[in-house]
């Protein structure tokens, strides 16, 4: 797959195929097969979860992504009814807002006057501030197991409802953890029959939970996942047309692990598999309701029927109210938007705009287009104006798999929609141009060096990993914590951890590279047309052209790679930035793109660079491959370097709690101790704050002070006659950005269902999993607290993405009618929309465009 | 009064002094947190700088009894844990940043450690029985520390049981004791016994004191509590493990005088020692956390550091104290680590043993670690521990089945000769420690421990070999052998525990009847 083939996205079918929830079966019920019908509601309720990926590839997800399909507003109703979820800002913090100033009166009367048309009845401002003082009305329905949780003791205990969501969270991580415990369960016949087992011998349980016939009970409980659901839902009663809405709230009681068994699913279907956990997860948690049914005996079991049906046959007319009450935090949500909007577009209008006569630049740098680059890029132009900024998708346009030398340690470095299909090995060249047969003999030499270390570090370990062993290890070698412990004392200011070097002799390291391989010089060529035309690239080159990647450096971090770059799926892009340089630097693929009528100067030379998001340094690779005169640019940029890199530290040493005035060399050495310090809960705020994407020239941006909350990407309409480019964007990287924010957005508006918790008590699950936070409970997902909270008060604003574009408007509106899951986005208000028009900013409503800031005309 | 013994006085007493004063919150309340910090590091760095006097002047300060005195293991695990508490403030100044309650927190943990200081003085059972009695309430404020949390409020509570049986059973060592010897003080109890022999009344308070001991130690079955303190900040739980939970194996050192003789109460710690070793050991396998599993490694340790006092070997239940503390401690701090520890770990990939080298790998580690001390220093410690020593190391023996050859299985072989040669060099240097302890080591119960080893490296082979064998075992240790669940469910009926913890809507709860190591 290359660059191209993004608009084939796996999930458009799938959004498509979503249909609304709650939409009634009606009498056609009874003669649509039952089971068939069962399984639709199933089906739909895990449709329903978004995946979450893995710590050590974590990227940025809209937890809401599989219901963008319904308006934002009914969306939230039903997480209210559904999961107790929050998904608009709580009133409190629009309270604060409200008072400090942060919303103003006009503010809400814009998005009072905005909202005023939906179906609702209107709202007056008095009522906005009223509901600020009162929380919005909790309007949970209950599960069976809520309704049967009725003994006079329960307050006594946890609910059944904790326990269970406990039960099924351990016996999901004792399934899924492959890394963690060194001696593993057999898991023979899936989750569901694990689980099925592992209860079945579980002689406390019952005990615990005052079930003293649990024992019994559970030789009812069906063989297969399949039965299971069947067994419990025929029992149910419920009316059909709420199936698929009661399933989706049993699954929300374990959304951690559900969403971690869609991750597993969504692998499986890049992969064209399909994978069966999730279903099993659901039968799984269904089955417990019955079981509880089962245990407390005849006169309960019509009870609970009861209060549950009388319950759910109100669900329609529930969810209606709730979609009602919550108007006005859609109010809310849209004030707190339109006072950065605002801003925004005064910004936008005022900005420099192109240049009379094109300028010759003798740098051009390709920026990955996280909110991190923009003030880096801001600073490098305003110090040396001679340097042309690009934004783009991090992984530079290969969909890579990266191998690090002689390991099996395969893994992506691309967006999480994609599937790789560049293959990156390790290969070693020295600097001078040595044979290949050198460098292969020389490869073979450091792989059977790095494997003799990794045996030895092995070794090492199981000194101290088996029980026998570690007894006896402390008495001998615990001394030797003696310096480890020191280093909390106060931390150095080491260089980046260069992970994927491990165990390499020294006497390698410098002259291990990644490059792409298996790739014929026809494939090669191809790729690298491609790369250099999405850049904007593939004419004007400048003598030194800079591919910068970014990564972040902390240390003790379960979530560091959720500050790396989500382009290259929670890694950083230093793979991807090398071996696109050295491809783009090889005569071979040069004559090739020649043939196709891209030039590539001779004098012009790819660099590779890494921005160090926490130090605000960049860092250069491969550099001893370079000619001369390309080193010696490189080395004059270095100047450059240091005063932009000091002017972004500057500017963000405030928000960490730094002195921005502090002398150039003590900042980065504070930074630097800061990347390297374990006790550090907030290396950098990476991508909070961000607000906005524009996806257009840099003319339109240059010299704007965007404060590191907006994502850039390069867009030249010009160059892009068939709106392909147009297309590509606004269904690749608009996506994942729409991901990144409304991750920071969930995990900021529930920080207890939807983001991870306090990072002092998360503990690390399956070795890279994800995190409980304390003993147990669900697994969770989403950002920590101290990524979004500095103690005294959140730093990013949940507020909805605005996307400017500057294309006309038949080359947007072509996209929008043909994708889904665009046409969504917008309808259902979970994205904003604008175009640059030469009349002003146009803002896209419901098939239409109005100017922006204007209310009802 | 000489210079020195004024210094030796200060080494003692003032680093409790500065930590007590260090429990004070500031007179200004409105003072930064930064500032709150500044004064508590400077203050414990204080107190461990005059820690290293009362350890470099052993000895002096003996006006100080019949109340307190310090010995030279006393004041090497003052100085430890004072480093630790510097460390573990160090670090918590910057991982609760934003946090709430951090006053509260310092003061905390202030006080654990003036009381764990006290405790290390003592020479008198009314000082030990107050200190053990002051850790335990101290540390209950930092174990609490979110008093939100119903798994936090419920580890608290279980500790608090356990506290006050251990106090009971200590009490009723003291008032034994004193009965026999007619004084408190330790010193004239170590005179007794060695003048008199052993009365019944000092086995029976040799017993109570390893109950004391069994209960505040985290030993089976009253483990439950360490294992769901992960509702704490991660530094409370690198103190507890690394400096307060070892206390028990400090005291039965100090107390080898009474325990060489009292052989119903040796014959205790070896049983509850040597099972909460194995047990705890197998289930800390199966373990799916790494916090969790951190615990389950702790219990485990406190077990064969209670075993190895039950053998006599007391300097190297000291050395065990030390190490453990300092790897532990460090564990914790950097258990988030685990994440890239896994990534590297996906590099290296997975390795099984070849079968011939899990039944050569113990004959060659024992013969090494035997030769190593043969040659070094003989009398270090009886052949068994010799042997102990080697089934521990032998995994590191364990050759891979995937580098097969000569070359590779030669030089993984040299490499785990080095490395065992080298550990168990460093166990006889720091064997040779100054820290005035005494073995007196029990052959018999030593065989036995050495049976229980090989039984324990047994089970390590089948598991490589043939995990299925050993299916309904896992399941045993995953669920902690039930232990943890009779125990709560007892404690909570014996001692129905209802408490309001200071929850925003302001509605009662009790405690949760729910035990939750891993487990519901």
């Amino acid at each position: 797959m290359t660059i191209s083939d993004f608009g084939t996205l796996p999930i458009e079918e799938r959004v498509a195929s979503t249909a609304p929830a709650s939409e009634p079966t009606g009498m056609a019920g009874a003669t649509v097969d039952c089971d068939s019908q069962l399984d639709a509601a199933c089906e739909q309720a895990c449709e329903a979860i978004a995946p979450a990926w893995p710590l050590d590839r974590a990227i940025a997800v809209n937890p809401h992504w599989s219901r963008i399909g319904l308006p934002l507003r009914q969306v939230a109703a039903r997480m209210a009814v559904l999961g107790d979820i929050h998904v608009f800002p709580t009133r409190e913090s629009q309270q604060q807002a409200w008072l400090a100033g942060r919303i103003s009166p006009e503010d809400l009367q814009h998005a009072l006057a905005k909202l005023a048309g939906t179906t609702a009845p209107a709202l007056t401002q008095a009522q906005c501030l009223d509901a600020l003082g009162s929380a919005p009305k909790r309007n949970q329905l209950p599960l069976l197991i809520d309704v049967l949780d009725d003994d006079p003791a329960r307050h006594t205990r946890l609910s059944w409802r904790q326990a269970i969501t406990h039960q099924v969270s351990q016996t999901c991580a004792a399934y899924f953890d492959e890394q963690q415990a060194d001696w593993q369960p057999e898991r023979f016949g899936g989750l569901y029959a694990f689980w099925r087992d592992t209860l079945k011998h579980d002689h406390g349980i019952g005990m615990l939970m005052g079930l003293p016939r649990l024992g019994h009970v559970l030789e009812a409980l069906p063989e297969t996942w399949q039965a299971a659901e069947r067994w419990v839902l025929h029992r149910l009663g419920l009316p059909r047309a709420v199936w698929a809405d009661y399933l989706e709230s049993v699954l929300l009681t374990v959304n951690g692990w559900a969403s971690w068994c869609a991750y597993l699913g969504w692998q499986a279907r890049l992969e064209g598999r399909t994978d069966p956990h999730l279903r099993e997860l659901l039968a799984i948690r269904l089955a417990w309701g019955a079981i509880l049914l089962e245990c407390k005996g005849q006169a309960a079991h019509l009870q609970a029927f009861t209060a549950l049906q009388t319950e759910w046959s109100r669900a329609p007319a529930v969810l209606k109210q709730a979609e009602e009450n919550l108007l006005v935090d859609e109010v809310w949500q849209c004030a707190l938007e339109v006072g950065y909007q605002r801003t925004l577009a005064q910004q936008l209008t005022q900005a420099d705009g192109p240049s009379p006569v094109e300028p010759e630049f003798e740098v051009q740098a390709a920026f990955c287009i996280d909110v991190r680059s923009e003030p880096m890029r801001r600073a490098l132009e305003a110090v040396w104006p001679a340097i042309q900024t690009i934004g783009f998708a991090g992984f530079f346009g290969v969909p890579a798999a990266y191998t690090p030398l002689a390991t099996q340690a395969r893994r992506p470095q691309l967006p999480g929609l994609l599937l790789p299909s560049v293959e990156v090995m390790d290969r070693i060249v020295l600097s001078g141009g040595t044979a290949e047969s050198t460098n292969e003999s020389l490869r073979h030499s450091a792989s059977e060096a790095r494997m003799d270390r990794f045996g030895i570090t092995d070794q090492w370990l199981a000194a101290s990993r088996w029980p026998g062993a570690a007894f006896s290890f402390v008495e001998a070698a615990g001394f030797g914590y003696l310096g480890k412990l020191s280093h909390w004392l106060k931390p150095g200011g080491a260089d980046r951890a260069r992970d994927d070097l491990e165990g390499l002799p020294g006497r390698y390291r410098s002259f291990c590279r990644p490059q792409i391989t298996g790739l014929d010089l026809q494939a090669k060529v191809s790729l690298a047309a491609g790369v250099l035309h999405a850049m904007g690239l593939d004419r004007k080159l400048a003598p030194l052209v800079l591919l910068v990647g970014h990564g972040s450096q902390s240390n003790n971090n379960a979530h560091a790679a959720a500050l790396d770059c989500g382009a290259c799926c929670g890694q950083t892009g230093e793979v991807n930035a090398r071996s696109v340089a050295q491809l783009l630097n090889q005569a071979t693929v040069r004559e090739g793109l020649q043939a196709r009528g891209i030039c590539v100067p001779d004098e012009t030379a790819f660099v590779a660079a890494l921005h160090n998001t926490t130090t605000d340094e960049i860092e250069g690779f491969d550099l001893d491959l370079l000619p001369a005169a390309a080193r010696a640019g490189w080395d004059r940029l270095q100047d450059v370097f240091v005063h932009a890199c000091d002017q972004v530290r500057r500017e963000r040493a405030s928000k960490l709690g730094l002195d921005p005035r502090t002398p150039h060399a003590d900042l980065l050495d504070q930074l630097r101790r800061r990347a390297n310090d374990g006790a550090q809960t907030r290396p950098e705020w990476g991508l909070a704050g961000n607000a906005s994407f524009l996806i257009a020239p840099r003319d339109r941006s240059r010299g704007l002070r965007l404060d590191g909350r907006s994502f850039l990407h390069d867009y030249d309409a010009s160059q892009d006659a068939d709106g392909s480019v147009l297309e590509l964007l606004m269904t690749a990287p608009m996506l994942v950005t729409h991901w990144i924010n409304w991750q920071y957005h969930a995990s900021t508006c529930d920080p207890l269902h939807l983001g991870s918790g306090n990072k002092v008590l998360h503990n690390v699950v399956g070795g890279h999993i994800g995190v409980f936070e304390g003993n147990g409970g669900d697994l969770r997902i989403g950002l920590s607290r101290q990524s979004l909270h500095d103690g005294k008060r959140w730093v990013h604003e949940p507020l909805r993405l605005t996307v400017v574009i500057d294309a006309s408007q038949q080359a947007i509106e072509a996209v929008i009618r043909k994708h889904a899951v665009v046409q969504q986005l917008l309808d259902n208000g979970w994205l904003y929309l604008w175009r640059f028009d030469p009349a002003g900013l146009r803002q896209y409503e419901l098939g239409g465009w109005r100017p922006v800031m204007s209310t009802t005309d | 009064m000489t210079l020195l013994q004024i210094f030796a006085i200060a080494g003692v007493c003032l680093p409790v002094v500065l930590m007590l004063l260090a429990m004070l919150p500031p007179q200004r309340r409105a003072s930064p947190k930064a500032a709150k910090w500044n004064r508590f590091n400077l203050l414990s760095a204080a107190a461990l700088m005059l820690t290293v006097l009362a350890v470099i002047l052993p000895g002096k300060g003996h006006i100080l009894q019949p109340w307190l005195h310090p010995t030279p293991l006393g004041g090497v695990l003052a100085l430890l844990v004072q480093l630790l508490g510097t460390v573990i403030g160090a670090f918590s100044s910057r991982y609760l940043e934003g946090e709430h309650g951090q006053q509260r927190y310092i003061s905390a943990l202030s006080g654990v450690l003036a009381a764990v200081h006290l405790l290390l003085l003592a020479d008198h059972w009314a000082v030990l029985i107050v200190a053990w009695a002051l850790v335990g309430v101290a540390l209950q404020h930092l174990l609490c520390f979110y008093p939100d949390r119903p798994f936090a409020l419920l580890a608290a509570y279980k500790k608090r049981i356990a506290d006050r049986v251990a106090d009971v059973a200590l009490l009723g060592a003291a008032a034994l004791a004193w009965n026999a010897v007619g004084s408190g003080s330790f010193s004239e109890l170590w005179v007794h016994v060695a003048r008199e022999g052993m009365s019944t009344a000092l086995h029976a308070s040799a017993v109570c004191l390893v109950l004391a001991v069994i209960l505040r130690t985290a030993l089976l079955p009253v483990h439950g509590w360490l294992l769901q303190v992960m509702e704490a900040p991660t530094p409370v739980s690198a103190l507890l493990h690394a400096g307060v939970v070892n206390l028990g194996g400090f005291v039965l050192i100090r107390f080898a005088p009474l325990m060489e003789h009292a052989t119903f109460a040796r014959a205790l710690l070896i049983a509850f020692g040597l099972g909460t070793a194995v047990l705890a050991g197998l289930v800390m396998l199966t373990r799916i956390s790494i916090k969790v599993r951190l615990a389950w490694s702790t219990v485990a340790q406190m077990g064969f550091m209670v075993l190895e006092c039950g053998l006599g070997l007391y300097t190297l239940a000291a050395l065990h104290l030390i190490g453990h503390s300092l790897y532990k401690a460090h564990a914790f701090l950097s258990a988030s680590t685990v994440v890239r520890e896994t990534r590297l770990q996906f590099l290296r990939g997975v390795t099984a043993p070849a079968p011939f080298s899990l039944f050569l790998a113990p004959v060659v580690a024992v013969s090494v670690v035997w030769l190593i001390q043969s040659v070094a220093n003989p009398v270090a410690w009886p052949w068994w521990w010799s042997a102990v020593m080697g089934l521990a190391w032998a995994p590191v023996l364990w050759l891979s089945a995937q580098r097969t050859g000569l070359r590779s299985h030669a030089f993984q072989g040299m490499t785990g000769v080095l490395m065992i040669a080298g550990l168990s060099a460093a166990a006889l240097l720091a064997h040779a420690l100054p820290l005035g302890v005494l073995d007196i080591p029990q052959h018999t119960l030593g065989l036995i421990t050495l049976l229980a080893m090989a039984a324990v490296y047994l089970l390590l082979v089948v598991l490589q070999l043939r995990p299925q064998a050993l299916h309904a075992w896992r399941r045993w240790s995953y669920a902690g052998f039930y232990v943890d669940e009779i125990y709560t469910r007892l404690a909570l009926r014996l001692w129905p525990g209802r408490w309001t913890p200071d929850q925003q809507h302001g509605e009662k709860r009790a405690l949760p009847a729910l035990a939750a190591d891993e487990r519901p």
